[in-house]
């Protein structure tokens, strides 16, 4: 008579499952006959139960466990060789990850903001088009009825101030807070107080809270706190630092303190916050409230968007990539690691085949396996740590300045959570690819021969993962290579104009008129023009990569467009070698009550007039500003498309105009130095200023070269780390391919005995080889190239001078992975020319 | 498989765990299987040890591999019998073990005894 089992006995069978195999395969039948010996049982009985097999459950698999990592230890101990070269692929597979994620999850993914989720920046539309400035009196309104915000506050930039402590200093990354920004954005200064409502208005003392980076800068020491930092004469009291890691809600990672943005600039001596008509908002919604739902309840005419750092989207593209490719290098470096494994899982066929026949379980063996490779997986992770620990330093120094964070990039708990996982990962696909082939082990046939047909399989799947490497590491080196020529085209030797030997100096006149500038100016260029080690001088509001750039509107067809303009002295053009497509430059001759002229680069004449031929065309400009009025002015000159940004690499629609006929404060002063001069013509400078202005306090004149280099130090960054990535990447294939070459070789020592012994030359033996070696290669570039395709097109907008799909580029490529694989083949194809026929013979 | 039993010293597995104790003592009366086992072991100490399986089989895969036990093929009539249910006997070192670790404790308790401690809770 069978009776149904209680729900007690059930739930005590399936605990028992949970078991490990063996212990269950050996107790688990005599543990269930004894609890259901003596018939019904209390609950409190199987309770007890239940939890002694639980307790069994944790303690034999922690047994099993210890076992699997003593047998782990002694086979990497049995082979140092093949353990080493695992641990050093893994470690640089696992270090170049690490390495990485460490700067993504600094500037990227943390923010320095608590619930950063709940902050917004506002948005405010005028005609459908919604701008990031909000009018003054509209601010007022949302701050006086927020909807669904907790709090709003604005910021702005602060006006050029500059300190006097030693030598004068240029503090332009002042940024303008309300007192309330502390508050929205939740983070309390490290050191003193930010701002109350008494320090926010026109009659306050003047009071600054500095950034972390800026108060290192001035010595670091709390005895700053109410001391006096001079700004533009004027003396500021320091109240207040902010933590490490806060750069105000746009993340800029150059801004230096902030001011209280109701303390205006009084005249132009003073530091202060400009007065404009519109401001830039940052709001925090209501907890619980998603970014949608708050919208939809915002007033009419806000909206809101996700606070993002403009800087921030200039290296996401950079970042994801490197992240991708830092994933290949780990990918390649696991395939290569499981194609070794592969291999000494096959000798060790015999071994295993004799293990099943004594008992042990086939989970048995796939949980040592995996234990072996796990081990293998973070000694390599640990190694990698220690040298990202080690290098981090050296990376983060080829970053930008301007990447927001970078005092924050460290190795942290999150980084090695991912290091963890990285290594559990690398373990498990390096372990799993030994498994496939050894589930095939049966002891009938292993035990009495080593089975060809296995060795042959297993050759088919090692080939397949050198294929696959060679496939991964050809997709890395054609996106460093693009990368590269991105470089070497932005580098500052061949931007479309030329930097060699100039130098530059920013000067603005602060409060001066139209006719005080210019005079200034003229006045200026004249000194300079006859200053020992300088050949000339020019002046202009913008220069090519600059950045500094002005908006005005041009009408063409009765359609306004924004584009760049740029104010600039006749030379100008001459002196940085930009060519004149069509027309003329400007000359002395283009003066203020002259025939108002433009010269347009060529993007814009062709939209002007497809044909381009715009010479004698009369266009309306509207300089920005607030009392311009729109001018009508004669298209005198075509020039040259000059690339206009450093990262976003498209040429824009440029207008030039005459300094003369519209003299702004401010300039680039422009320098051509003597070659080796270069000290003397900045000292030169200098002096010039001085001797003009000797209370104006500038910034320092600096080389072009070094300033556009800045300029494109993400690029330079991407290119260096993508090649090292390429290098690595290829270096690893290279190492598999060689192995698996050598490998064959092996397989077929006797082969190539018997074909040595019938006559087959030295030559005909390494074309052998070679034709394997290569075949592998040939057809893993193949497959390469084609994931190439669908993958450089992530590339576009960070590459300039080359197309994703550059036929030169991947050809080359090709070329060189090939070059590589035929090198890397050179030692098993030595191993196959000294095959002895008499040794290899004998020995079957 | 069972270790060799000769050449080894006894005392090299002491002290044993009170758990492991009562199961070789259990053992030490005849064959037994494992839910007779947890039963002697409840009877000898009036019901305070209650071994759960999960307990038991652990210490009983440690006696296998240690060579204090072995799996013995005797089994009772087919009609009484469980085909499941595994019978244990104790080794002859087994036997050694559970002599040195008994006279371990006895030694223990009688130092116990000789100290004034013992006398004042007699009295």
């Amino acid at each position: 008579m069978t009776r149904r089992p209680s729900i007690g006995a059930r739930l005590y069978r399936a605990v028992l499952r949970l078991l490990p195999t063996d212990f269950h395969g050996d107790f688990g039948g005599a543990m269930a006959a004894d609890v259901e010996a003596a018939g019904p049982r209390s609950a409190a009985f199987w309770w007890r139960e239940i939890r002694s097999i639980l307790a069994a459950v944790v303690r034999e698999h922690a047994d099993a466990l210890r076992q699997d990592v003593r047998y782990g230890l002694r086979m990497m101990r049995r082979t140092p060789g093949f353990t080493a070269m695992a641990v050093l692929m893994l470690a640089l597979g696992t270090g170049v990850n690490v390495a990485m994620f460490s700067i993504v999850d600094a500037v990227l993914l943390r923010s320095p903001f608590p619930r950063a989720d709940e902050l917004a920046a506002v948005r405010f539309s005028v005609k459908d088009r919604a701008t990031s400035l909000v009018p003054v009196d509209r601010y007022h309104d949302l701050a006086a009825a927020p909807g669904p915000l907790t709090s709003v506050a604005a910021f702005g930039n602060g006006l050029h101030v500059l300190t006097g402590q030693g030598d004068p200093q240029n503090v332009d990354d002042i940024e303008c807070f309300d007192p309330a920004m502390f508050d929205v954005l939740r983070t309390p200064p490290k050191l003193g107080r930010t701002f109350g409502p008494a320090d926010d208005h026109p009659g306050a003392a003047p009071v600054i809270v500095l950034s972390y980076p800026f108060w290192r800068q001035l010595g670091g020491s709390d005895a700053i706190l109410g001391s006096a930092i001079t700004l533009n004469q004027t003396p500021v009291t320091v109240i207040g630092v902010m933590p490490s890691g806060f750069a105000g809600p746009l993340a800029r990672g150059d801004v230096q303190g902030w001011l209280p943005r109701g303390r205006p600039v009084k005249s132009a001596e003073n530091a202060g916050c400009r007065q404009t008509a519109a401001l830039n908002l940052v709001a925090r919604v209501r907890p619980g409230l998603s970014l949608a739902s708050a919208n939809a309840a915002m007033p009419p005419g806000f909206s809101l968007i996700p606070l993002a750092s403009p800087i921030m989207d200039d290296v996401r593209t950079p970042f994801t990539v490197l992240m991708g490719a830092v994933a290949c290098v780990l990918l390649i470096a696991c395939l290569n690691v499981g194609g070794l494994q592969m291999e000494r899982s096959l000798a060790r066929r015999r071994e295993i085949a004799l293990r099943v026949a004594l008992g042990a379980s086939r989970s048995r063996l796939v949980r040592q396996t995996l234990t072996e490779n796990l081990l293998l997986a973070f000694a390599g992770a640990t190694a990698g740590l220690v040298a990202t620990r080690l290098t981090l330093a050296a990376i983060v120094a080829l970053l930008p300045g301007n990447v927001p964070y970078l005092d924050q990039i460290a190795v942290n708990g999150r980084v090695l959570a991912l290091a963890i996982g990285a290594a559990a990962a690398a373990g498990l696909v390096a372990g799993l690819l030994p498994l496939a082939e050894s589930r095939s082990v049966t002891p009938a046939r292993d035990l009495s021969d080593a089975s060809r047909a296995s060795e042959r399989r297993a050759g088919w799947a090692r080939r397949a993962l050198v294929v696959a490497e060679v496939a991964l590491s050809i997709v890395v080196l054609i996106g460093a290579a693009l990368m590269i020529q991105t470089f070497l085209t932005l580098r500052p030797s061949r931007p479309g104009f030329d930097p060699d030997n100039k130098l530059i100096m920013s000067v603005r006149l602060r409060g001066a008129t139209p006719d005080g500038s210019e005079q200034f100016f003229a006045q200026l260029f004249e000194r300079l023009r006859a200053t020992p080690g300088i050949r000339g001088a020019e002046g202009s509001t913008y220069f090519p990569m600059g950045g500094n750039t002005a908006i005005a509107s041009i009408t063409i067809d009765g359609t306004p467009r924004d584009l760049l303009t740029n104010y600039t002295t006749p030379g100008f053009f001459h002196l940085l070698k930009i060519p004149l497509v069509a027309g003329r430059m400007f000359s002395a001759a283009d003066a203020r009550g002259s025939e108002p002229v433009l010269i347009v680069n060529e993007q814009l004449a062709s939209r002007i007039r497809p044909d381009g031929r715009v010479i004698g065309h009369r266009v309306t400009v509207q300089s920005q500003g607030s009392n311009t009025v729109p001018i009508e002015r004669t298209i005198v000159g075509v020039l040259a498309n000059t690339r206009s940004s450093s990262v976003n690499t498209r040429p824009r629609d440029e207008a030039h105009i005459p300094y003369a006929q519209f003299p702004v404060i401010s300039q680039w002063v422009v320098a051509d130095a003597l070659p080796g001069r270069h000290a003397e013509a900045m000292a030169g400078m200098r002096a010039a200023v001085r001797a003009l202005r000797p209370d104006l306090v500038v910034a320092d004149p600096r080389p072009m070269v070094n300033y556009l280099g800045e300029r494109i130090a993400t690029t330079r960054f991407g290119a260096w780390v993508l090649g090292a990535l390429a290098a690595l990447a290829v270096g690893v294939a290279a190492i598999g391919l060689a192995a698996t070459i050598g490998w064959w070789v092996r397989q077929r020592t006797r082969e190539i005995g018997v074909r040595i012994a019938l006559g087959a030359s030295r030559a005909g033996v390494t074309a052998l080889v070679l034709r394997q070696g290569l075949t592998l290669a040939v057809v893993g570039i193949g497959v390469g190239c084609a994931c190439a395709v669908g993958v450089t097109r992530y590339l576009t907008g960070w590459i300039y001078g080359v197309t994703p799909l550059d036929p030169g580029t991947f050809a080359g490529c090709a070329v060189l992975m090939l070059l590589v694989a035929a090198a890397s083949v050179y030692v098993p194809v030595r191993q196959a020319t000294s095959v002895d026929p008499v040794v290899a013979l004998k020995a079957e | 498989m069972p270790r060799q039993s000769t050449g080894r010293d006894p005392q090299d597995l002491l002290p044993l765990t009170p758990a492991m104790f009562h199961v070789l003592v259990a053992l030490a009366d005849g064959d037994r299987h494992g839910y007779a086992i947890i039963q002697d072991v409840s009877a000898r100490t009036g019901g305070r040890v209650q071994l759960g399986t999960g307990t038991l089989y652990g210490i009983i895969k440690r006696l296998l591999a240690d060579g204090l036990a072995i799996e013995s093929k005797r089994r009772p009539a087919a009609g009484e019998d469980d085909e499941r249910r595994r019978y244990y006997r104790l080794t002859p070192f087994g036997t050694q073990v559970v002599s040195a670790e008994t006279a371990r404790l006895e030694e223990m308790v009688h130092a116990a005894r000789a100290t004034r401690l013992w006398r004042k809770v007699k009295a």
